[in-house]
């Protein structure tokens, strides 16, 4: 399928979206701030935490809540545009998949844009609103590959967590109880780079730097700009590491969709 | 007698129901260390170099996680989601058809998915404190008793407050957000990420009124011995006091619900 058209159905399932989701007014507008108030419950974890202690291994409060608000900005822009992938389980265990598969579009495509999440836009802009506070309370010594790097990094970010938990929500065609919590605990292990990945012992180190590589999507960039480590540069990889785990959920889902019987009769 | 043996019916099939899928019932339980670790970690790192932080030394933040993941998973998404995913489907009409108490029924299969999944949090709680050395446990019986009786007036509270969220749904018809906005609550003002102990004085103020402190930090504190043995009766008589008041809020809530409720194809 051409690109151009991808963007154009895409845009399309959006708009749908938007439009079912303004229809349960109430509903739509407590998504909106859940999202902001559980981020602002974790600035405020940071702020009582820290006005008891001095930096945590050199990294002052600010600068994680830098680390932080990136990631609720890219999680936002994830949960907006393809909170779809979260009901994957609940299209297997339906028979939903089923008419996904007759239509002469990309499943994945169709999955992706299934569903919006409203709190998506409440993460944005809270994550924008943050982001602009710690820049204020914090020293980046911005290079124009450090400029050039950011859009980078929100792009590699997004595609990194969406890959993962869409892999992830794919466990539905091996696991198919309703209530399935595997996807939730892969995306939440997503805290771990909420913080600096050195406070972690190494096999969670590794594990979040190369089986589930979200220490590309906070602790590394974080690295990076704030000229932290000598290896900093390391962070330019996360398109590549993007790449990687988008291939991977591809195959994931393409070798579930094999086991993938309809439960109908 | 009859309606005893009509609510531990509930309560029986909530555990036969809770581990017919065990990969996932298994799962469940795991998926609730993961983000303790992340937090066990930081607390790690922010207790090298310091001994003693708001009163409490790195063996009772220890104990104290222990306790707070172990309260935090007696109620999992599970219950978390039963009253609005009824509401949301319109199974809602068939409960209200039976002949039991929504509430009381609702109490019941909650208390059975604690018992099926809190065996195993239990078992794998006790192996983390073993593995991180952590080997403090309270000393005298009374002390464990009143433990156990802090366990019980936690889960009593965290489901009546899950429950009154989960009614709110008749207005919402979504769960999600409702659900995440109670649990942001719940998790910051009973002191299950940061010890109440920590909080700046007005803050500290707010929680120790509120209802959500006896979800983890009262039995959290029990625990590792830091509640003063004077103040335990009068804290469980404010707890005894909220879980009256909001089992009454509930049917309040439920009262007004039923003039609202609307089911699909009506």
């Amino acid at each position: 399928m051409r690109l151009s058209r991808t963007v154009f159905l895409f845009s399309r399932f959006l708009a749908q979206n938007i439009k079912i989701k303004l229809e349960y007014k109430a509903d739509f507008i407590i998504m909106l701030f859940s999202g902001s108030v559980l981020q602002l419950l974790g600035v405020m974890f940071l702020g009582v935490l820290y006005s008891r202690i001095p930096p945590i291994q050199g990294w002052t409060m600010w600068e994680i809540v830098l680390i932080l608000a990136s990631i609720f900005f890219t999680e936002g822009v994830v949960s907006f545009a393809f909170e779809g992938m979260w009901r994957i389980v609940r299209l297997i265990n339906l028979g939903d998949m089923d008419r996904f598969l007759l239509r002469p579009v990309s499943p994945i495509l169709q999955i992706l844009t299934y569903d919006i999440g409203a709190h998506g836009i409440g993460n944005m802009i809270t994550g924008v609103i943050l982001c602009v506070i710690a820049l204020s309370r914090t020293e980046i010594l911005w290079t124009w590959d450090r400029i050039l790097y950011l859009p980078v990094l929100i792009v590699s970010a997004a595609a990194i967590r969406t890959a993962i938990s869409f892999a992830a929500n794919c466990s539905g065609f091996w696991l198919t109880s309703f209530y399935n919590a595997f996807p939730l605990m892969v995306h939440q292990m997503a805290d771990f780079a909420k913080y600096p990945t050195t406070l972690f012992t190494e096999p969670i180190q590794f594990f979040i730097t190369v089986v589930l590589p979200y220490a590309f999507i906070g602790y590394i960039p974080a690295v990076y700009l704030f000229h932290k480590q000598p290896w900093g540069a390391a962070a330019w990889l996360a398109p590549l590491v993007a790449v990687w785990c988008v291939l991977i959920a591809r195959a994931v889902f393409y070798r579930g969709l094999r086991r993938y019987d309809s439960p109908g009769n | 007698m009859l309606t005893f043996q009509k609510y531990l019916r509930h309560v029986l099939c909530a555990i036969q129901e809770t581990t017919a899928y065990r990969a996932s019932y298994f799962i469940n339980i795991v998926s609730q260390f993961v983000s303790y670790i992340a937090i066990f970690f930081l607390w790690r790192a922010v207790y090298t170099g310091n001994s003693v932080i708001g009163g409490m030394d790195w063996n009772d933040m220890q104990g104290y996680l222990l306790i707070s993941l172990f309260t935090s998973a007696l109620i999992s998404g599970s219950s978390e989601f039963r009253v609005s995913r009824s509401i949301w489907t319109g199974n809602i009409a068939v409960e209200l058809v039976r002949p039991v108490d929504y509430q009381k029924a609702n109490f019941s299969i909650t208390v059975g998915n604690g018992i099926a999944e809190g065996v195993l949090v239990a078992a794998i709680g006790i192996l983390f404190a073993l593995l991180i050395g952590f080997a403090v446990p309270p000393a005298s019986p009374a002390a464990w008793l009143c433990f156990l009786l802090a366990v019980a007036f936690s889960f009593i509270t965290k489901f009546l407050i899950v429950y009154i969220f989960g009614l709110f749904t008749f207005w919402t018809t979504g769960g999600m957000g409702l659900s995440w906005l109670r649990r942001g609550l719940t998790d910051f003002f009973s002191g299950a990420i940061i010890p109440l102990s920590f909080f700046p004085g007005w803050l500290k103020a707010a929680a120790d009124v509120l209802p959500f402190r006896g979800i983890v930090s009262v039995p959290a504190t029990i625990f590792i011995g830091r509640l003063p043995p004077s103040q335990i009766l009068a804290t469980f008589a404010v707890e005894a006091a909220w879980i009256a008041a909001l089992w009454w809020l509930a049917r309040l809530i439920w009262h007004f619900a039923m003039r609202k409720v609307t089911i699909h194809g009506g």
